[in-house]
């Protein structure tokens, strides 16, 4: 066994086991997405290459256990010839994740597989000074958990008071889950208090009447979420960007900001408690500037 | 004379399941009264704009609501949310 480079193995995705020689390797999955050629390719891979046994990830990958340091080399041919490649580990972005979004869920208010396949396409592998997780929620029912990313995106809608047609019977304000509408003197909504909104869109979907309507529909950043021993939640960015080129452009340039002021194997959650999240906000202020 | 959907005892799927039967029956003049829990309002309400459909009147009964729903006029809603989340 000497001569192997378990770090190098470990940034691309092969871990060392407890027992001699038994290696865990991950595999790279974007939002945990798989046809059903690729499924039977792994379970084949993981009865020619490792025990028969498979393990599913918290982050919507799998992982192929008890492969043998000879076998590795096989094992990625297998997986490639096949469209499936090794995953990483280590200071890099890893594997995003995301939701199955609009156009599946009914209650998706973004598209998230092709925003998901674009930041993999773009960003998987790309050296940080810690690891940088990536995850997008389609809409405020957050089942991806977006603040628990070093950078998450999630769906939001949020609106505004037209009071056209407006009857007063008061249903947004019953429907808010955070009280953001504010009653008025006639019992309908008095206005919106922002800072409140977790950008559900309830209040427009119960409106009867049409008199609430949408401000702005689109991906609301958050940043420097983590769990692992010390948790703790991202923190959203002002803008919400309406065109998923824009989110794109955002992780580029939260990316470098990190690189640039993120110390090794610091997270991107404390590097911004250490910096200010304000300093980041300056950093992507021409892209902020131009969304709603 | 309205059609009543009493679904303050359902819980979803079966809330929108109730009311999307119910709103299938309404025909292009009919009335149809929803008696319904606050849990199910936007998913109901987002059913019946997404169907074409208009509620009309929102009422209060005791710790319920009621709508009052009128075939046609809706115009479809732009953002349904009809599921569970």
């Amino acid at each position: 066994m000497s001569g192997i480079d378990y770090r190098e193995l470990k940034r691309g995705g092969v871990m060392r086991q407890e027992r001699e020689d038994r290696f865990l390797v991950r595999l790279h999955l974007v939002a945990g997405t798989l046809d059903g050629a690729q499924a039977r390719a792994v379970a084949e891979a993981a009865e020619r290459f490792g025990s028969g046994a498979l393990h599913l990830t918290s982050r919507q990958g799998i992982e192929i256990p008890d492969v043998p340091s000879g076998a590795l080399v096989a094992l990625k041919a297998f997986l490639a010839a096949r469209g499936i490649g090794f995953g990483v580990c280590g200071p890099t972005v890893r594997g995003v994740v995301a939701c199955q979004g609009r156009g599946v869920c009914p209650n998706g208010v973004i598209e998230t597989l092709n925003l998901a396949g674009d930041l993999d396409r773009t960003f998987f592998g790309a050296p940080a000074p810690h690891k940088f997780k990536i995850g997008i929620s389609g809409c405020a029912n957050n089942c991806l958990k977006a603040e628990e990313n070093d950078l998450g995106v999630k769906g939001w809608v949020e609106p505004r008071w037209s009071g056209e047609g407006c009857t007063g019977c008061g249903l947004c304000l019953t429907v808010c889950p955070t009280k953001a509408v504010r009653a008025g003197a006639d019992g309908g909504p008095g206005g919106i208090e922002r800072a409140r909104c977790i950008g559900c869109g309830d209040c427009i979907t119960a409106c009867p009447s049409g008199s609430m309507v949408e401000r702005v529909r689109g991906h609301r950043i958050f940043v420097g979420g983590k769990l692992g021993r010390a948790p703790s939640l991202g923190r959203p960015l002002a803008a919400v960007l309406t065109r998923p080129e824009e989110v794109t452009a955002a992780v580029a340039e939260a990316l470098e900001f990190f690189r640039l002021q993120g110390k090794p194997r610091e997270r991107f959650g404390d590097t911004l408690r250490r910096v200010g999240i304000e300093a980041l906000e300056v950093h992507l202020g021409a892209l902020q500037g131009k969304s709603a | 004379m309205s059609v009543l959907v009493d679904i303050t005892r359902d819980a979803c799927p079966m809330t929108t399941a109730k009311v999307g039967m119910a709103l299938a029956g309404l025909g292009s003049t009919g009335t149809l009264e929803i008696r319904l829990t606050q849990g199910a309002l936007t998913n109901v309400i987002a059913a019946v704009k997404a169907q074409g459909h208009r509620v009309a009147a929102v009422g209060r009964d005791g710790g319920h609501f009621v709508l009052q729903v009128t075939a046609g006029g809706g115009g479809g809603a732009a953002a349904p949310a009809a599921g569970c989340g």
